[in-house]
């Protein structure tokens, strides 16, 4: 998410922004210092001479420009290439301004953190002498400014002694939430364990638990996956990984950052009730044309980027998996025949339009298509409705549409729409589903500083999916704590036939404030006002954050907040579900610190407790009215996280949750969740080796989920098979997880781009984590499922 | 079921079937008749065998289909039947006491079977179905607990369940039936005998370790018309048959058949087994032919395994 400084100034007007601002340093330095508003941005007070690397001969000058995040205490808690002047130098630049020591910005004389854009140019210069530990050649401490308001290209040459800079400052307002955790940058991209996918990287976080076969979106301190929401850009996406859990949607080269928010989030998300993670993307490079790959054992991808004159810039890329290549090869031919093995594509198209100093327009368009096919010889032995074709396609394609404009000095706006085409069809056997249709969604957000004490956002935001389609099968029940539900034959069920339309309309207005009523103390109130129009109903959600800065490096933060989950869609539907359900509601409450030693080690520590409340329920047996209003649930738990950066080549990230998570259904007693994850640890590591290697390495624990025991079986004569008895629901547990994957890559610089060579193997040690069990026919027997085994996942990377 | 849950669903069931098919099962193998198993049943109207659903008033039978590794299967059981309304999920409860059960306490090879009645008042708008349950106990006495719930005096005995639909001109089912040449081994006619032993060589033989050839004929008029929601035109029913065997392997369990299903896809190829001492081995066999409305059908073959 973009950083943005607001040069202040009291306003009569009553338009109400959002929180980020943007400080914007039109003239030189020193005039630039000090706005009217009272805020200054970082003054550079201490330089590091940046090396330049053995062996270069620099007939021209070759210039590295950096986005630099700095901390409230001046320090360089940040950076990232924004323009590349070869992999070398642009690590010998990464490596000297992490020792820069600056005055930070600061808003009405309190410290504030703030980015810059910062230019190296490395001066041509004859060939160093042989290299020697002491023969390094310090580049002259003057780094040449990216002068432009927009931070376009500086004019090559050294200065002679420091200069102030001037450039486009962004300020990080305040965090609007207790608890937000961000990864971005290099971090993202590699992260062991995750191939590269940015958006795998925020399993490395406290409280997000994981799911068996990874199946589906991640656990978000205990909330099931459809009451936690990803949007990309502020706008909501039906899923996040292809097929379930092997790679996220969209490719993680224009992915700026990941913001994860487990709970107590801003009143500017609305309709979960659990977790929210936002994913921003990140602008095409205005530096000229560029295309790559990135080919693996899981997919093949490509991009081709460049910028259109000096205001506007545009990229392209698209992936398609691997899989099917080799899927034929491992199913038995006499079982069933591959009429289309799975096989996933997606691609991106982003373009930014910088209109003036104020205004961006960007445009993102995106989609994804999974699909499967396969066609059984015979009917299944254990389930014969699994015969003929078994198939199912998901796909979806967006359009983005987003303005920024910079109302006044101290107003903004933020328009968004997007729109898209969905389609789900899936068949096994007799049974289909066939639904598609359009979706659309849109978000008009003001923000207003009124004073540095005072500022308010105010939103509305519109959510509607238009879709129609036809269903024949089972009845839906209850999923979550019901393995009769989850394991059950579908040869059992009982099957319903209908031609749905689907509209439903979700309109949402929000209002929060940022008032500072000390300079240490930051109270966030807002509220949520929702409607859902499918189920006729609304809610009205008020929560409540507040930070208190005990000192520079010690923050106190709690919150609390009543959060409203729509219903699913089908829960609501005539013939299969209840159309007079309602939402369901969670009271999130959170207490915790964040703390930071120097530029090395940021620690926090946070519990949570959550009550859940008209949770929606199955009936008996699904007898009518199929779904009622009529469960609660409890989740409670602390995380501890650990972020260390000892050198500018070092990360180490290290995550602890524990907690449980409770249900309980109608007049119940309380009984754990489907996947509830008592203990949580994450450990990740990099190091930056030099000459173009890098390693790392990540190591997760989970505890395994609960499961029902099968306590025995009846032998249904109607149709053959037999019906397991069940125990106590998750009454027992599956074994523990366990993984420890590792990650190495070598760059080189090829000409102008550069070429690497990474290796992922995951599950390096072959843990067999069982996932659950299966059965013989009659329940009688059974083994455990194993997870994925040691993988190792070879790719070469390319650019120009 | 929303658009991020169906892709799942499907890839669950996918992966979950694959690894059933794929795998090497070595937990049991479902076609194998290891121990005494139901594998079927059938309700008879006294007034029309051939008749599945029972109108209120009409008498019936409930007969059930149990397989054994000899030729008898032995064994005592409980049975009851009681009215029930529709249900989406899991089996009905009773919405009254049971109208019909029985039991038989001492083991013994006789068929298990409970005739019954079904009251006249039955309501079928609010009960259109009946349920039976019951309990097998193989090679054991049952025992009744005080409240009546049965249970077995050796080994945990077989819960079976059957769910049937009371009469009614939508719900009106006649079962599928097996003719006697309905089975065809390796394109011979195979028929149905009352012989326990390979000595009088009566039976089929075929050699040790020999693959072979089951193929299933049934009437066209077992494949029943149904109405359609959405057509003036009506289909025809899909007929599921099981197949079982004492020895050997089966390579599926299921034939799918259709009116118009070509003859080399109603076939199951069998594998005889290895002969341990080279005594002839008599092998038999078990087919239940199923509607998908609780009619069914069930016959047995033998052959005989030489070296």
């Amino acid at each position: 998410m973009s950083l943005r400084v607001l040069r202040f100034a009291v306003l009569s007007s009553v338009v109400l922004c959002a929180s980020r601002a943007l400080a914007q340093a039109a003239a030189p330095p020193s005039a630039a210092a000090e706005s009217a508003a009272g805020v200054t941005p970082p003054r550079l007070v201490r330089a590091q001479p940046a090396i330049i690397p053995e062996g270069e001969s620099l007939e021209q000058p070759v210039a590295v420009t950096l986005a630099l995040t700095i901390d409230e205490s001046g320090h360089v808690s940040g950076s990232e290439i924004v323009e590349s002047g070869g992999e070398r130098f642009d690590q010998s630049a990464l490596a000297a301004v992490r020792e820069f020591e600056f005055e930070p910005a600061q808003r009405g004389g309190t410290p504030i953190a703030s980015k810059i854009r910062y230019r190296y140019v490395f001066p041509a210069s004859p060939p160093p002498p042989a290299p020697t530990p002491e023969a390094t050649t310090p580049v002259p401490t003057t780094p040449i400014l990216a002068a432009t308001s927009e931070g376009g290209s500086a004019k090559p040459g050294a200065a002679s002694e420091p200069e102030e800079f001037s450039a486009v400052a962004t300020v990080e307002a305040p965090p609007r939430e207790p608890t937000r955790r961000s990864i971005s940058g290099e971090i993202l991209a590699e992260m062991p364990g995750t191939r590269g996918d940015a958006l795998r990287a925020i399993e490395v976080l406290p409280g997000v638990g994981r799911t068996s076969l990874n199946n589906g979106d991640p656990i978000l301190r205990g909330a099931g996956q459809d009451e936690s929401q990803t949007y990309l850009n502020g706008a909501p996406v039906p899923f996040l990984y292809h097929f379930g859990g092997l790679t996220s949607f969209f490719n993680s080269r224009y992915i700026e950052r990941v913001d994860l928010y487990p709970g107590n989030f801003s009143a500017r998300y609305g309709r979960v009730s659990g977790g929210v993670i936002e994913v921003r993307s990140k602008d095409p490079r205005t530096d000229g044309f560029h295309a790559g790959f990135d080919l693996n054992l899981i997919d093949s991808s490509a991009f081709v980027s460049s910028n259109v004159g000096k205001k506007a810039s545009f990229a392209v890329s698209g992936r398609r998996s691997n899989i099917d290549l080799v899927f034929s090869k491992f199913v038995p031919k006499d079982a069933y025949s591959v009429v289309a093995a799975p096989v996933y594509y997606d691609y991106q198209a982003l373009g930014t339009y910088r209109i003036d100093a104020r205004n961006t327009l960007r445009i993102v368009g995106y989609g994804s298509r999974d699909s499967l096919q396969l066609m059984f010889s015979h009917p299944n032995d254990e389930d014969p409705s699994l015969s003929g074709k078994i198939a199912g396609t998901i796909a979806f394609h967006r359009l983005q549409v987003e303005l920024d404009d910079k109302l006044g000095d101290s107003a903004r706006q933020n328009l968004s729409i997007t729109g898209g085409y969905l389609s789900a069809n899936q068949q096994i056997g007799q049974f289909e589903q066939q639904i598609s249709g359009a979706e659309l969604h849109g978000r008009n957000e003001w923000h207003v500083e009124f004073i540095p004490e005072l500022s308010a956002t105010f939103g509305i935001d519109f959510y509607g999916q238009f879709m129609s389609g036809r269903y024949y099968g089972p009845a839906p029940d209850q999923y979550e704590g019901n393995p009769s539900d989850q394991n059950s034959s579908l040869t059992r069920r009982t099957v319903s036939g209908l031609a749905p339309t689907i509209n439903v309309i979700r309109p949402g207005a929000y209002l929060e404030f940022g008032v500072r009523p000390t300079r240490r103390l930051l109270l966030i109130p807002g509220l949520r006002a929702d409607y859902y129009g499918d189920v006729d109903h609304s809610s009205i959600d008020p929560r409540l954050a507040a930070r208190y800065e005990l000192s520079p490096s010690l923050t106190l933060k709690t919150g609390v907040g009543y959060y409203s989950q729509a219903p699913q869609y089908w829960q609501a539907l005539a013939l299969v579900g209840n159309p007079h359900i309602e939402p369901y509601h969670a009271l999130q409450t959170s207490l915790g610190f964040e703390a930071r030693a120097g530029n090395t080690l940021k620690f926090g520590a946070e519990g949570f407790y959550k009550w859940l409340d008209n949770r929606i329920v199955g009936t008996p047996n699904g007898a009518e009215p199929r779904f009622i209003n009529d469960g609660e649930g409890r989740i409670y738990g602390a995380e501890i996280s650990t972020e260390f950066r000892p050198t500018p080549n070092t990360f180490g990230y290290l995550a602890y949750t524990i907690s449980r998570s409770e249900r309980r259904d109608r007049d119940g007693a309380y009984r754990l969740f489907d996947h509830d994850q008592p203990h949580i640890l994450s450990i990740a590591a990099g190091q930056n080796l030099g000459r173009g290697w890098s390693v790392g390495g990540r190591f997760r624990f989970v505890s395994g989920d609960p499961t029902t025991a099968v306590v025995g079986s009846v032998f249904d004569a109607r149709t053959g098979i037999y019906v397991p008895q069940y125990g106590p629901v998750n009454a027992e547990r599956n074994p523990a997880f366990q993984q420890l994957d590792l990650r190495v890559e070598k760059k080189w610089i090829v000409g102008t781009g550069g070429l690497s060579v990474y290796l992922d193997v995951l599950n390096v040690y072959n843990a067999k984590n069982p996932q659950g069990y299966r059965y013989s026919y009659d329940f009688s027997k059974k083994e455990a499922v194993p997870g994925l085994g040691l993988f190792p996942n070879l790719g070469l990377k390319g650019e120009l | 079921m929303s658009a991020r849950n169906t892709l799942t669903l499907s890839l669950s069931l996918t992966a979950i079937s694959l690894c059933n098919i794929g795998c090497d099962d070595s937990l049991k193998d479902v076609t194998l008749i290891e121990e005494t198993r139901v594998l079927g049943a059938r309700i008879e109207s006294d007034v029309d065998a051939g008749q599945a659903t029972p109108n209120p008033g009409d008498s019936a039978s409930l007969r059930l289909f149990v397989a054994a590794t000899s030729a008898e299967p032995n064994f005592s059981y409980a049975l009851s039947v009681c009215a029930v309304q529709d249900t989406t999920l899991g089996f009905p409860p009773c919405a009254s006491a049971p109208f019909a059960s029985t039991i038989r306490v001492e083991p013994s090879p006789s068929d298990a079977r409970l005739d019954f009645s079904v009251p006249d008042d039955i309501d079928l708008k609010d009960t259109p179905h009946a349920f039976a349950r019951g309990l097998i106990c193989p090679d054991s006495s049952l025992i009744l607990a005080a409240d009546g719930s049965p249970s077995c005096a050796t080994g945990s005995g077989k819960e079976v369940a059957y769910e049937f639909p009371l009469g009614g001109a939508k719900e009106d089912n006649r079962n599928p039936g097996f003719a006697a040449d309905a089975l065809l081994l390796d394109g011979e006619p195979w028929l149905a005998s009352t012989e326990t032993s390979c000595d009088s060589h009566a039976l089929p033989q075929v050699a040790a370790k020999s693959l072979h050839g089951l193929r299933v004929t049934l009437s066209e008029s077992d494949f029943e018309l149904l109405e359609q929601a959405n057509s003036v035109e009506p289909a025809r029913e899909t007929l599921l048959v099981s197949n079982f065997a004492t020895a050997g392997k089966l390579d599926h369990g299921f034939i799918s058949l259709n009116v118009d299903t070509p003859p080399d896809q109603r076939r199951v190829d069998w594998a005889a087994p290895p002969l341990a001492d080279s005594v002839p081995l008599l092998v038999r066999f078990y087919f239940v032919v199923r509607d998908a409305r609780s009619g069914e059908d069930f016959t047995t073959r033998a052959l005989c395994v030489v070296p």
